[in-house]
Order: C-alpha cells, then sequence, then structure tokens
C-alpha cells in the first residue's frame, strides 16, 4: 500500500482527487480543481499538505565539513536561521536531489528534501558524514505550505510571532495557533508571500484546520499537487525527476546560480570541466503558441533536427498559454530562439523566453 | 453526483448524443468533464471532415492529460461549436448546453441503436 500523509483522510473528506505521486497517496486537486487552486494561491492564499517531502537533521561538530562535501553551495557563511537552496551531486556532478538546508545553530542543520529521494538522500548523507548523527524527522514531524499574498495576514490571526518579518529562506520558531512551528520563508510557488510550516505531527491538523479556519475568509483554499506543479512551472522551479536527475548536471538545468565551483564537493571536478568545455546542453523555457500542452517527454525541434524533449510541460494559467521546460542542445535555447514540438503527430510552434514566465507583481 | 439527462442518448466512453432528425449533436457528459478537471484545450474535426462511428475525432486536453473525443455516430460534420477555441472551460461549466462540440449529419442513424440510455450509463458509470 501506498504511503498516507496523517491528514489523508481530511482531503478524503474534502473531496479530493488522489493519485499516487513517488508512492505516496497525494490530493492532485480539490473539487475546486487545479485552476481555481492555482488562482487563490496567486491572489489570496493556498494551503499544501507537503509531509510527503523528506525532513532531516544533521547534528554535531562534523556537521557542516559532512554536508559541505556533499552539497554545491557554500553552507560555510550561513547565519544562524538561514537557508540555502542546494543540489545533492554524484561524483559524476549530476544530482542526486535539490534540498534546502537551513543552519539552526552551530552544528545543527536542518535538511528538507524530495519525498521520492528522501530514504537515498538520507543513505548517501550518513554514509559521507563524519562526526555528525542524522536523524530522520518525519516520524514526528509534519509540513504543510501557506503560499500567497495573503500568508502573513492569515498567520497574524493565529500567532503573535512576527513571521511577517522572515526574509526569503529564513527559519524561525513561533507558534501557530498554539503549537509550536519553525516556520521558513520559502516554498515552490514562485509567490513572494509564503511559508512552509513544519509542525508536531499530532498537531498537524490542529494547524490545518485553523489555517483554513483563519484564512477561507480571505480566500484561502486547499491545494493539491496539480497546482502545485502549475505554479511551480509558472515560476521555472524545477521537479527532481523532471528537469533534475541523475543523468543531468546543475549547469545544464540552468541552476549555475546554485553552483559554487570553487568549493570542493562530490562531483565539481566534473562540472568545473563541463563549464571549461562548455555546457552542452541547456534548460529552456518554452511559451507555446497556442493552449495545447506539450508532455514530458515531447521531443523538440529545430526546423527539422530534433534538439532535445520537454521536461516538463502544462497549461500555465496566469500566463493563459501552454508552457514547458525542455532540455535541448545548448544553441537552441538561445532566448528568442523558434522551436517545434511534437504534440500527438502534430509539430505545435514554440519560443525560447527568459524565465520566470510568471514574476508576482509583473502581471502582463 | 453527476448529472444524466434523461433525453440524451451516451456513448461507452462518455460522449452525449441529441438527436434531431438526422443531426447528432454531441458533447461530453457531466462525469467525463468532472473526471478530467479543468478543460484547457479543445481540437475538433473541421466542418464538412467526415466522422466514423467509435473512431477518434478529436482530443480535449485538461490541466494533467489528455483524453481521446470519439465519434458516437458517423457521418459528415455539420457544425463546430468555435466558442471553445477561446473557452474551452465551457465544457467543464455547461457539458450539456453551451459546451456542446459537433453537430453530425448522420449516416447511418441505426448507430444509435447502441448507444446507452440515460439509466443504462447511469449504471456504467456508478460502477465507475
Amino acid at each position: 500500500m501506498a504511503n498516507r500523509t496523517a491528514l489523508y483522510s481530511t482531503h478524503l473528506a474534502l473531496g479530493a482527487k488522489v493519485i499516487d505521486f513517488g508512492g505516496w497517496d497525494m490530493p492532485l486537486e480539490y473539487p475546486t480543481h487545479i485552476l481555481r487552486e492555482h488562482a487563490a494561491t496567486r491572489t489570496a492564499a493556498g494551503l499544501f499538505d507537503t509531509a510527503h517531502m523528506g525532513q532531516l537533521h544533521v547534528e554535531g561538530p562534523g556537521a557542516l565539513e559532512s554536508l559541505q562535501r556533499l552539497v554545491s553551495r557554500d553552507l560555510a557563511t550561513l547565519a544562524d536561521g538561514q537557508g540555502r537552496y542546494a543540489l545533492l551531486t554524484s561524483a559524476r556532478g549530476t544530482v542526486l536531489d535539490d534540498l534546502i538546508i537551513f543552519k539552526l545553530a552551530a552544528e545543527k542543520y536542518f535538511v528538507v528534501t524530495n519525498a521520492g529521494t528522501f530514504e537515498s538522500d538520507t543513505a548517501h548523507i550518513s554514509a559521507n558524514a563524519k562526526n555528525a548523527a542524522i536523524t530522520n524527522l518525519l516520524p514526528e514531524r509534519y509540513k504543510l505550505d501557506l503560499q500567497g499574498p495573503k500568508t502573513f495576514e492569515i498567520l497574524a490571526k493565529l500567532s503573535a510571532a512576527p513571521f511577517q518579518k522572515l526574509k526569503r529562506f529564513r527559519i524561525m520558531a513561533g507558534t501557530v495557533a498554539g503549537v509550536p512551528c519553525q516556520v521558513s520563508r520559502s516554498g515552490y510557488t514562485g509567490e513572494p508571500q509564503g511559508v512552509e510550516i513544519f509542525c508536531p505531527k499530532p498537531d498537524a491538523q490542529r494547524v490545518w484546520d485553523a489555517l483554513m479556519e483563519a484564512g477561507a475568509p480571505l480566500g484561502l483554499l486547499p491545494c493539491g499537487l496539480g497546482a502545485r506543479d502549475t505554479l511551480r512551472l509558472e515560476s521555472c522551479l524545477p521537479l527532481y525527476g523532471h528537469e533534475l536527475s541523475t543523468e543531468i548536471t546543475p549547469l545544464e538545468a540552468d541552476l549555475e546560480w546554485a553552483v559554487s565551483l570553487e568549493k570542493d564537493f562530490l562531483g565539481v571536478e566534473a562540472l568545473r570541466q563541463q563549464k571549461a568545455q562548455g555546457v552542452p546542453r541547456r534548460l529552456a523555457a518554452l511559451k507555446l503558441a497556442g493552449r495545447q500542452p506539450a508532455r514530458a517527454g515531447a521531443p523538440l525541434f529545430k526546423d527539422a533536427q530534433r534538439v532535445g524533449a520537454v521536461t516538463s510541460g502544462t497549461f500555465g494559467p496566469t500566463v493563459g498559454c501552454a508552457i514547458a521546460l525542455g532540455l535541448v542542445e545548448a544553441p537552441a535555447a538561445a532566448l528568442g530562439t523558434a522551436l517545434q514540438v511534437e504534440v500527438r503527430g502534430s509539430r505545435l510552434e514554440a519560443v525560447v523566453v527568459a524565465k520566470p514566465f510568471y514574476k508576482a507583481g509583473a502581471r502582463g | 453526483m453527476s448529472k444524466v439527462l434523461p433525453e440524451l442518448k451516451y456513448s461507452k466512453e462518455h460522449e452525449w448524443v441529441k438527436v434531431e432528425g438526422n443531426t447528432a449533436t454531441v458533447g461530453i457528459s457531466d462525469h467525463a468533464q468532472g473526471q478530467l478537471g479543468d478543460i484547457v484545450f479543445v481540437e475538433l474535426p473541421k466542418a464538412g471532415a467526415t466522422v466514423e462511428c467509435m473512431k477518434t475525432m478529436g482530443v480535449i486536453e485538461s490541466v494533467k492529460a489528455a483524453s481521446d473525443v470519439f465519434s458516437p455516430v458517423s457521418g459528415l460534420v455539420a457544425a463546430v461549436n468555435d466558442a471553445l477555441v477561446k473557452a474551452p472551460e465551457t465544457i467543464n461549466k455547461d457539458c450539456y448546453g453551451a459546451g456542446w462540440m459537433v453537430k453530425i449529419t448522420m449516416s447511418r442513424p441505426e448507430e444509435l441503436q447502441q448507444l446507452l440510455d440515460d439509466k443504462a450509463y447511469a449504471a456504467l458509470i456508478e460502477e465507475a
């Protein structure tokens, strides 16, 4: 049987359509459906059950050193309460996972991973850790994502903690509806106002109910993985297994900003070499001419030449047309390049555009 | 509870048919539009095209997936609901009314016998 989060029956009671995601039974959408849930997150707020994702503590005198050797960003400059997006890399410089790593205190790091890769990430970090204890937090901890312009207004109804003062990727302790939580200003929707709420698992229902009660009058909707995907794709955020994998490097995935090539970490040699020789493939953002979506795997052509394939594609509700990310030969990834994507036997027109497709505050 | 209108006929592929003389108006059922979720794109045959019973005549794309549309009867496409190009969500909002897809001049009206009445269709979706 697939894994289920503690709030599974709540989602069923709300009428969620459930799908399998990486071995987890998760809500795809509620009766509100994907487009309304997406719109609510962009204009009011959306509440997402993301407790399937991994959570680890890495603690001890060797915690920093152990993580430094395995991830693509320099963690030494993290302040207490500060987090950073980083890639966990293989010896070939390809991606094992994308993570957010928070420094909670000296010798205490909090790592959030993807759901399907949590087990392998834990094994990999444990195998390479020295003088550091790795603790799986999931037996005790839950995660809920609250995202959208009304996020802090909703939290203010449930807490005196100054969550609205959190800068991006900062984490702080505070209560939500009387429940002690860690709250980080982070998320996967491209909304600048948004938090991930880490609470004790037994209190998850209480926090969910309190957020819904406080947020519903402000337009808060529970949102499923369907909206999570349209939101992140509009914001060009990568999804492990699509834009990132053990066959793709962070440089190919256009995540050069998340790679500190001057640092020594597993796989950095391969990445330095790839950069020196010229990155052969690039992840491009594609705007299609019409509404018909291109899906993952759809071949991409430049004139008659096949140049790559779509890694993720959908209809972008806020931008109003089909959008996709595709991994293509580097020259085909240049801004403005006209490409064709093969969908159900027809070639549809697409153009390489700047990322992201949607930026909060810039409607157009 | 999905709506099933008693005056219509239904295919096993969840299309509905409204018969007026020799013309069959076709759309997809409330059950189908609910299963698909938000519809973002519809591709339909052009007026004048020939369609064949239970062969694909178009596609409906929702946010998450593509779904073939089958023609419940054979014949000639007499009219196409072009409004669906700009507003495919009309199918979600009003699948039996404004969400109609094509009107077909039937070449073999006896094919209507193979379709389900409202009770048989309701039973079919109950089992699903």
